[in-house]
């Protein structure tokens, strides 16, 4: 069991909080506005092991902090959380234009690398940017789990991370370094320009298929 | 379909030996070997010759880019007069230690690709690792892979779409060529776990669509 602190209560932030509630984890939602109605039903529908308070006191608590805030508030959420150093943050923004239509940042840095330049001495990893809340709720497919791929820098915690991603369904998988979030960030848009623009809707995720696991 | 193929990789050679195989006329082009890309159209048996980057546009339909990042600029000069053609590019604009891409976001090795070659029909398909185009079968877990592919003519995608298919590859439409900018680096993570990570090339991405009711309703 781990205390997990969210900030951000909305699609993503809810969706997770609420399947690592189920999970048997404590979960500490961290918004502006705790007493607000959209938040105090969401904690009402998750039940127990759930609750909500600033974005100070939830990151105080937390054995790991989860940002799930829209790209413009990320800043405002990371400076509202005090001190991160030491802290173990796992980064699943995608630092959208406001239009969806692309990323504000990419290829030469990215949303994440950005993330630990504001979250000074923070062990930054990126994680859960890459599919739907729809996904996140349950990953899998007939059977078949979609895959997250988890980076950073921290060796130690990232076992951590990968944890949480599969305690919820995913297949985890380790993708690198943190720089690697100059991939996953453009490959987290793909799967919203294939849902949003496409046509392709919420219900699609992407598996890691590998031969090693064919019978021979 | 005729096929000029320029660029005599593993990419290029694999799937050109696949569609002269499945009954496509295939012309290979642009290789520092010619001796070696005759022994690959010989192997590709009486559908596939060789000739000059000039010559592959010429004979094909379309053509097919498989060049090296760096090597798009002196293939395309060699290539000559695209208006008209079908061009079907798999480059992607890797960096030469494989670490990352080197242009993105705001642009794409695509829509860089059709500023060299004015007035052709550009599609864009990042296929699978040649590792796997190389061997019998191009199922992992006996599933197919799915193929990106993008670009702003719709008669051309079908082409390419078509051709991807003989690769019993599963094509997906993901749009116009500006989608080049999330299907180029969203092949990289299996090249990064493939080749960063240690992972091996036999590795790669399936989008999935079928659920039951369960699995949908998640709440």
């Amino acid at each position: 069991m781990m205390k997990i602190c969210v900030l951000g209560a909305g699609n993503v932030g809810g969706t997770l909080g609420r399947a690592w509630a189920r999970n048997g984890h404590d979960v500490f939602f961290g918004v502006p506005l705790p007493g607000d109605a959209g938040t105090q039903e969401l904690l009402r529908t998750i039940g127990s092991k759930v609750r909500a308070g600033t974005v100070a006191e939830a990151a105080a608590a937390g054995d790991v902090i989860v940002l799930a805030t829209p790209w413009p508030a990320t800043k405002g959420a990371i400076q509202a959380a005090g001190n991160l150093a030491g802290r173990v943050v796992v980064d699943c923004t995608n630092p959208l234009k406001e239009d969806f239509s692309g990323l504000a940042l990419g290829h030469t840095t990215s949303g994440a690398e950005q993330v630990a330049e504001w979250a000074k001495g923070a062990k930054v990893f990126k994680a859960f940017n890459q599919t739907g809340f729809n996904i996140m709720g349950n990953p899998a497919f007939n059977g078949q789990r979609a895959v997250i791929f988890v980076c950073g820098d921290d060796d130690a915690h990232k076992p951590t991370v990968l944890k949480l991603a599969a305690d919820i369904g995913f297949e985890a998988i380790d993708a690198g370094s943190l720089v690697i979030a100059r991939l996953l960030e453009p490959y987290g848009m793909l799967w919203i320009h294939l849902a949003l623009v496409r046509g392709l809707g919420r219900d699609f995720a992407f598996v890691l298929h590998r031969r090693e696991k064919e019978a021979s | 379909m005729n096929i000029g193929i320029i660029g005599s990789g593993n990419m290029g050679t694999s799937m050109g030996k696949i569609w002269a195989a499945k009954g496509h006329k295939v012309l290979f082009s642009f290789s520092k070997d010619q001796e070696k890309l005759r022994a690959v159209a010989a192997a590709a048996g009486p559908n596939a010759r060789t000739g000059t980057p000039a010559e592959a546009v010429a004979f094909g339909e379309l053509v097919r880019l498989s060049v090296p990042w760096a090597a798009v600029p002196e293939a395309l000069k060699a290539a000559g007069n695209f208006a008209g053609k079908t061009l079907f590019s798999c480059v992607n604009c890797l960096k030469p230690d494989f670490s990352g891409l080197e242009v993105g976001t705001s642009t794409s090795a695509a829509e860089e690709i059709v500023k060299l070659a004015p007035g052709a029909k550009m599609v864009e398909a990042i296929p699978p690792m040649a590792q796997i185009l190389a061997t019998d079968t191009h199922r992992l877990d006996r599933q197919q892979i799915s193929a990106f592919y993008c670009g702003n003519d719709p008669a051309a995608k079908a082409s390419v779409a078509s051709l991807l298919r003989d690769l019993d590859l599963n094509p997906l439409d993901a749009g116009p060529l500006t989608s080049a900018r999330y299907i180029e680096p969203a092949g990289m993570p299996c090249v990064q776990l493939a080749f960063g990570m240690g992972m091996g090339t036999k590795l790669a991405m399936k989008l999935l669509r079928d659920r039951t009711d369960a699995e949908r309703s998640y709440v």
